[in-house]
């Protein structure tokens, strides 16, 4: 048992401690304001019309609302968002059989499409900011799991070097610091602010979705009545009407709005595509960076870290890469622009006139594709006597073939006027080049691989593979954090090439 | 004025932490609700040690209950072979009543005579509860000056009731009930003289009780009690199950409880929150209080 003296003194240093500004930043986070919109339209259908089997969802949704706002990013991490979402769409599906109320059960399901487009972590990426404003500073951040840490750790490492990163339990042990920053919803207990170090300043980044009675007592409920509390952070939200976010708070301090969601909407398809754009989905990566995949595309190189040595690198279809695969790309540059320049490397003094052979025929497909449409072409080479379906469109792009069987690429030449013996013999040029490209690809990757730690790729999400070879000196497998489900159109060279996205590295 | 704690053998300290959780006690002995909610009180502490008690005894000192004053015609109603508690000026005697002399208005309890005229307060244990013997009646100091307990205070210490219950570490909590304290450093009083509970020495009456955090489920437990008082989470995973009227969580911060903050918020989720003050009592830095009602 403490002493009497003892247990004062405890009392006295935590009165100390709690003397330290806090700041309480209330972030709009969509995720939770649209669960607590879910929440209020559930419980309405539950008191209305008396439907019981609703409360085990209710929970559910409760449940995830409040995880959802602890670990920022975990849930679809851990691809539960999805499984999440499936599960809300069975709900819907029973409420609709179940409720009379029409225009609330649409409402709800206009929620749940916008819950798929989210890609982002709002809180994440205000601490985020937080940290690129307190460079130099001493900071710790204070996750509310544990189990988080060693995942921020390795992430923040080395885009904020210093800033140390402790779960809720740790915090007790730290010297003392400038900032003390808690990530996540208040928890009930152990973040409270008695048990941080004399720090300068506390920071509280929440979600908005916590409104003031609900939050502990004391240093928090002070702190929303105290001149310390210097902004509150929203988020702009598009079209979703949210009563929720900052509700009834007597707000102080300045206000200041973040993007919405940075998934592009679907585009319209009935316009016809142009003949070097691409339908395209968004692909988010670790490492703060995006891609865009095209949906028609085949293939695109991936990873398998925990595949045997010299089986990791694979082709996987375009259709199959989800949340998880870990894709190969290249910095400012397409998997297609790697392949050309190589493969002219490959055919050395040859290469220009070979290729200047290939493109002219591909000249000549393109002029009849503008002049008379793809039908029109298709239906001419069948009439013809081709055997393969034509794909015209994707014939006349660089870094095609033409068809697969030489029969039918003479016949593609002869329909063209040309003689097929000299395109034939380039094209077979080409293809054997870039297939021996490819393979040296995929051997280069194997030997990078062979020598990596895989450990490294599955802790931080990404890793970057320097070779000798010109064209693979700035490759990377990054790990697909997320897919979009919205397709719109872009220019096929913008396809699969990496884009610095630093907004999203909080994701991780 | 100053609070002061003194244990055993150490010196008189003063407590101005302690007086946080007696106050808290007494603001919600104070709270009126409706009978068919349950008011729960989360409160999380750098230090769990005598949050608990000090909160019981904030509780016992505004609690007020009212006691019959004793007549002669009420010795007639006892039969020979109840149990029966007499308080007289120092002294609490629980025995066997064996008889009464009307002429010498003596009464004879486990053959020991008594003056009936020294009898303050008689108190007659109906279901045989409690044990034979006597115990001293503490003298009332500082801490009850101004309470209805000063007033109340031998025929308080005759009563045979558990209005409080509290859930724990049974062996630490009796440790913490010889703990003293006052307003005054030579004016004391042990926490267990005030919340009496059956397990402490020679114990003749009672007006709280403490339950191992093992017993927690038990179903006699809030027969009776209007606060339960939770000490620590392993006690604390009886919140669902208690139907007291309150029930306080003291919940130490120091270790982590993330299955428990979860079920908690859960609770919450059916119930409303408590708005901060509404007891008129706010916590002091360091000390967090989570309150709602729920249907009972």
């Amino acid at each position: 048992m403490k002493t009497i003296k003892e247990i004062r003194n405890i009392y006295e240093v935590v009165r100390g401690a709690t003397r330290a500004p806090i700041e309480i930043l209330r972030v709009g986070d969509l995720i939770g304001e649209t669960l607590t919109y879910l929440l209020r339209q559930i419980r309405i259908e539950l008191e209305l019309d008396g439907i019981s089997p609703w409360q085990p969802t209710f929970d559910l949704i409760s449940g995830l609302r409040w995880h959802w706002s602890q670990s920022p990013g975990e849930i679809r991490l851990n691809l539960r968002f999805g499984e999440f979402l499936e599960s809300l769409e069975r709900d819907i599906l029973r409420l609709e059989l179940m409720s009379s109320n029409a225009e609330r059960i649409q409402s709800v399901r206009q929620l749940v499409d916008k819950l798929r487009s989210e890609t982002t972590a709002p809180m994440a990426e205000v601490l985020a900011d937080y940290l690129k404003d307190g460079v130099g500073t001493n900071i710790a951040v204070v996750l509310p799991r544990n189990y988080l840490v060693e995942q921020y750790r390795a992430n923040l490492r080395s885009a904020f070097p210093g800033t140390q990163i402790l779960g809720r339990t740790e915090v007790k042990g730290i010297t003392p610091v400038d900032q003390i920053i808690y990530l996540g919803a208040p928890v009930l207990f152990g973040s409270g602010a008695w048990r941080s170090p004399r720090s300068e300043e506390q920071v509280f980044i929440m979600p908005s979705w916590i409104s003031k009675p609900s939050l502990p007592s004391s240093e928090l409920q002070v702190a929303f009545m105290n001149p310390y509390t210097r902004a509150v952070v929203h988020r702009e939200t598009g079209t979703l009407d949210l009563e929720t976010a900052g509700q009834g708070d007597d707000e102080v301090g300045a206000d200041f709005y973040l993007e919405g969601p940075r998934a592009r909407a679907t585009e319209d398809d009935s316009v016809p595509l142009h003949v070097d754009e691409v339908w395209a989905r968004e692909v988010t990566l670790s490492g703060g960076h995006s891609t865009l995949l095209d949906v028609e595309g085949e293939q695109v190189r991936t990873i398998d870290p925990q595949g045997r040595l010299g089986e990791r690198v694979k082709l996987t279809d375009v259709e199959e890469v989800n949340v998880g695969t870990y894709l190969v790309v290249r910095e400012g540059a397409s998997d297609s622009d790697i392949l050309r320049e190589l493969t002219l490397q490959k055919l050395g003094s040859n290469g220009a006139s070979t290729l200047n052979l290939h493109s002219q025929w591909k000249s000549l497909l393109s002029l009849q594709l503008r002049r008379h449409g793809e039908r029109w072409v298709r239906s001419r080479l069948l009439h013809a006597g081709m055997r393969t379906i034509p794909r015209v469109e994707a014939w006349s792009l660089d870094g095609t073939f033409g068809p697969r069987s030489d029969t039918d690429f003479k016949l593609l030449m002869q329909w063209l006027g040309l003689d097929p013996g000299d395109f034939l013999d380039a094209r077979n040029q080409l293809r054997s080049a870039q297939s021996k490209t490819t393979q040296g690809i995929r051997r280069q990757l194997e030997a990078k691989l062979s020598q990596a730690d895989m450990q490294v790729l599955l802790v931080q999400g990404s890793l970057r593979m320097n070779s000798e070879i010109s064209g693979l000196a700035s490759m990377l497998a990054c790990e697909v954090l997320a897919v979009s489900p919205n397709v719109f159109r872009v220019k096929k060279h913008e396809c699969r090439s990496l884009k610095l996205e630093s907004r999203y590295l909080w994701l991780e | 004025m100053p609070l002061y704690m003194k244990q055993n053998g150490g010196p008189a300290v003063e407590a101005a932490w302690a007086d946080s959780f007696l106050l808290l006690g007494r603001q919600l002995a104070k709270h009126q609700t409706d009978p068919q909610s349950q008011v729960i009180l989360v409160v999380t502490v750098p230090l769990r040690d005598y949050a608990a008690w000090l909160i019981g005894v904030g509780w016992r000192l505004s609690k007020r209950r009212e006691y019959a004053s004793i007549s002669a015609s009420s010795f007639k109603l006892l039969r020979p072979g109840n149990l029966i508690a007499l308080a007289t000026g120092n002294r609490v005697r629980c025995g066997i009543f064996h008889g009464w002399d009307e002429n010498k208005k003596r009464i004879n309890i486990d053959g020991i005579h008594l003056s009936i005229d020294s009898v303050l307060y008689a108190n007659i244990r109906e279901n045989g509860i409690g044990s034979t013997g006597y115990r001293d009646i503490p003298r009332p100091a500082s801490i009850l000056a101004g309470t209805w307990l000063e007033g109340s205070w031998i025929a308080a210490n005759a009563e045979v009731d558990h209005d409080v219950a509290i859930v724990g570490v049974k062996r630490s909590l009796l440790a913490e009930s010889e703990t003293l304290i006052g307003l005054a450093p030579d004016s004391m009083n042990a926490l267990g003289d005030i919340l009496t509970v059956p397990e402490s020495t020679s114990a003749t009456s009672w007006c709280a009780t403490i339950v191992p955090s093992t017993d927690g489920g038990r179903s006699d437990l809030d027969a009776g009690a209007s606060l339960v008082i939770l000490d620590g989470t392993s006690a604390a995973r009886w919140l669902r199950t208690v139907e007291s009227q309150f029930i306080v969580c003291v919940v130490d911060r120091s270790q982590d409880h993330e299955s428990f903050d979860e079920s908690v918020l859960r609770i919450r989720a059916g119930g409303v929150p408590l708005e901060n003050g509404f007891l008129d009592w706010t916590p002091p830095p360091g000390i967090e209080v989570l309150g709602f009602e729920v249907p009972l």
